[in-house]
């Protein structure tokens, strides 16, 4: 038989695919930052086992990640000439179906189906017709079995209750108070989900930030004081980074869509294959995912004030965030969780280790923002980190705190699983 | 062939002013949509924040209301023109500008158009 991996398929179909799970998180009630760096990372973990038996020494998550058993993922008949393509196209079409079943708009399930068809037809005619139904069964059949897996993590359909209520949060003193007309703390037991790797909730958790105090010789007035500063004599540079990290206002499909949007537009410009295309969506997804799980753990553990409350009670009680402040705890950033993480599993794809990577990230040209140009992996996570500085919606302890907490969530990811080489 | 490869260039060069114009000109009204959006966002805080330190007049809540209900049109037209920039996005990077050289050269073409027409 002829040499069939999924290193030799195209991946452009691909990048179809996790676009349009941009659209449906942007336009898809109850799915906020965990919620829609969950549907990813299942995404992520679906497309790589679709094609993990398609490799010459095929390399399986099961027995890498937490709970998913090895049983449980359907095995390719090696007298089947599968279309790696088409079992890409219809494990994505499977697992995005299933994880918005209950919120997805008619009009979104429309585009599901349609893409899923247009490419099923246009690949069908090379794969041979009965190849090409073995290759979207296949395709199908281990997107169900990741779907079963997702069932188990706690995370299951939360968005359809994104603030998991009813919650009685602790009061304490420096605890979290609303900062807007959501009264409620955003997913107070997305902390309880199941990671894919527990290392990275047991080894990542950062350090305690500075006892909370009023008194305006501590160090966390000086905390506060910084934002205040920052603020109050924000430049337009700054200003416009905080905008543009923050996503958007009503179009957003969060801080995990911003970052697969950049690795969709990285992995096109390289031209890579399928192979390593769903390989860097699986690290992108297993990393995400855990990050915010590990970030609301830290959220809900310390509860901390946001500074907008803090600077109105003790600074300037008519301070104003440049950007509107979400409704959950300050510490650490999730913003900085998150793109740490991503900048790590980029650092490993597409650069020697160094970060090193110029490019221009043109993924909000389409909601109005510039492109952004940067030299470094690293460079790009910390202005992200930053723009929540300056935006007034997180003291700086939160962002240096969760870079750290995603930069080893990243390097775990990359290092703790065995992946295809 | 000196007069050749001027011909080539030439019409290259034309190929590229008119894609990083109309890159430019559907990033100009999303640029514009964009301000809007967070104009509206600041608008919708400000007016929560008056109405929940009670130094909202009673008119407060019909104000939150009212701007509540401009999301929506706002969001729509955000997302048509988002599908446009990005449909055009992708053509030229399939064709025209498949390589990391070519899509600098646009990248630069549309930051001078943009300087031009939409300045900071």
């Amino acid at each position: 038989m002829v040499e069939n991996t999924p290193a030799q398929y195209d991946a452009e179909l691909v990048y179809d695919w996790f676009r349009l799970e941009c659209t449906i998180v942007k336009e898809t009630g109850g799915f906020f930052p965990p919620q829609a760096a969950r549907a990813f990372g299942y995404t992520g973990v679906a497309l790589y086992e679709s094609l993990a038996q398609g490799w010459p020494n095929p390399i399986s998550l099961s027995g890498q990640i937490q709970g998913l058993e090895a049983n449980k993922i359907p095995k390719i008949d090696a007298k089947i000439q599968y279309h790696w393509g088409i079992v890409a196209n219809a494990a994505l079409a499977e697992i995005i179906r299933s994880l918005f079943e209950k919120r997805i708009s008619a009009e979104n399930l429309k585009k599901v189906n349609t893409l899923e068809n247009q490419n099923y037809l246009s690949l069908a005619s090379s794969a041979g017709i009965e190849a090409a139904g073995f290759s979207s069964n296949y395709g199908k059949a281990v997107a169900k079995a990741v779907f079963e897996y997702s069932k188990t993590d706690a995370g299951h359909e939360q968005y359809i209750d994104p603030f998991q209520l009813p919650y009685t949060w602790p009061v304490n003193d420096g605890g979290w108070l609303p900062t807007s007309a959501t009264l409620n703390p955003l997913a107070p037991l997305w902390l309880k989900c199941r990671p894919f790797l527990a290392s990275n909730i047991t080894e990542a958790q950062p350090k305690a930030h500075v006892a909370y105090s009023k008194d305006s010789s501590s160090e966390f007035y000086q905390e506060a004081r910084h934002v205040y500063q920052i603020v109050t004599k924000s430049t337009a540079e700054q200003k416009e980074i905080a905008h543009f990290w923050a996503d958007d206002p009503f179009n957003t499909c969060t801080p995990t869509g911003h970052t697969f949007n950049i690795l969709t537009q990285l992995l096109e410009e390289n031209h890579l294959d399928l192979g390593t295309s769903a390989i860097g969506y699986a690290k992108m997804g297993i990393a995400e995912n855990d990050a915010f799980i590990a970030c609301w753990k830290t959220k809900y553990d310390y509860f901390l004030i946001r500074p907008v409350t803090y600077i109105k009670q003790n600074i300037d009680p008519n301070f104003t965030t440049v950007i509107g402040t979400p409704p959950f705890p300050a510490y650490t950033s999730g913003h900085a969780t998150e793109i740490a993480a991503g900048s790590r599993i980029f650092t490993d794809l597409f650069t020697d280790g160094d970060g090193n990577y110029p490019f221009t990230d043109r993924t909000q040209i389409q909601f109005g923002f510039s492109v952004r140009n940067f030299d470094n992996f690293n460079e790009m996570a910390e202005e992200c980190a930053n723009s929540r500085l300056y935006g007034g919606i997180h003291y700086e302890m939160d962002n240096l705190n969760g870079l750290k907490m995603g930069r080893s969530i990243g390097d775990n990811v990359n290092k703790r699983i065995n992946w295809p080489q | 062939m000196p007069s050749l490869y001027s011909c080539g260039q030439k019409r290259n060069e034309l190929r590229l002013g008119e894609d990083s114009r109309l890159l430019a000109d559907l990033y100009c009204e999303a640029k514009s949509l964009r301000i809007r959006r967070f104009e509206l966002a600041d608008q919708i805080r400000f007016a929560e924040d008056s109405a929940q330190e009670g130094k909202g007049d009673l008119g407060s809540t019909p104000r939150l209301d009212s701007l509540n209900q401009m999301i929506s049109p706002l969001a729509d037209l955000t997302k048509i023109l988002a599908d446009s920039i990005n449909a055009l996005q992708q053509r030229f990077y399939q064709q025209d500008y498949y390589t990391k050289e070519k899509r600098k050269l646009l990248d630069q073409a549309f930051l001078k158009r943009i300087e031009e027409i939409c300045p900071d």
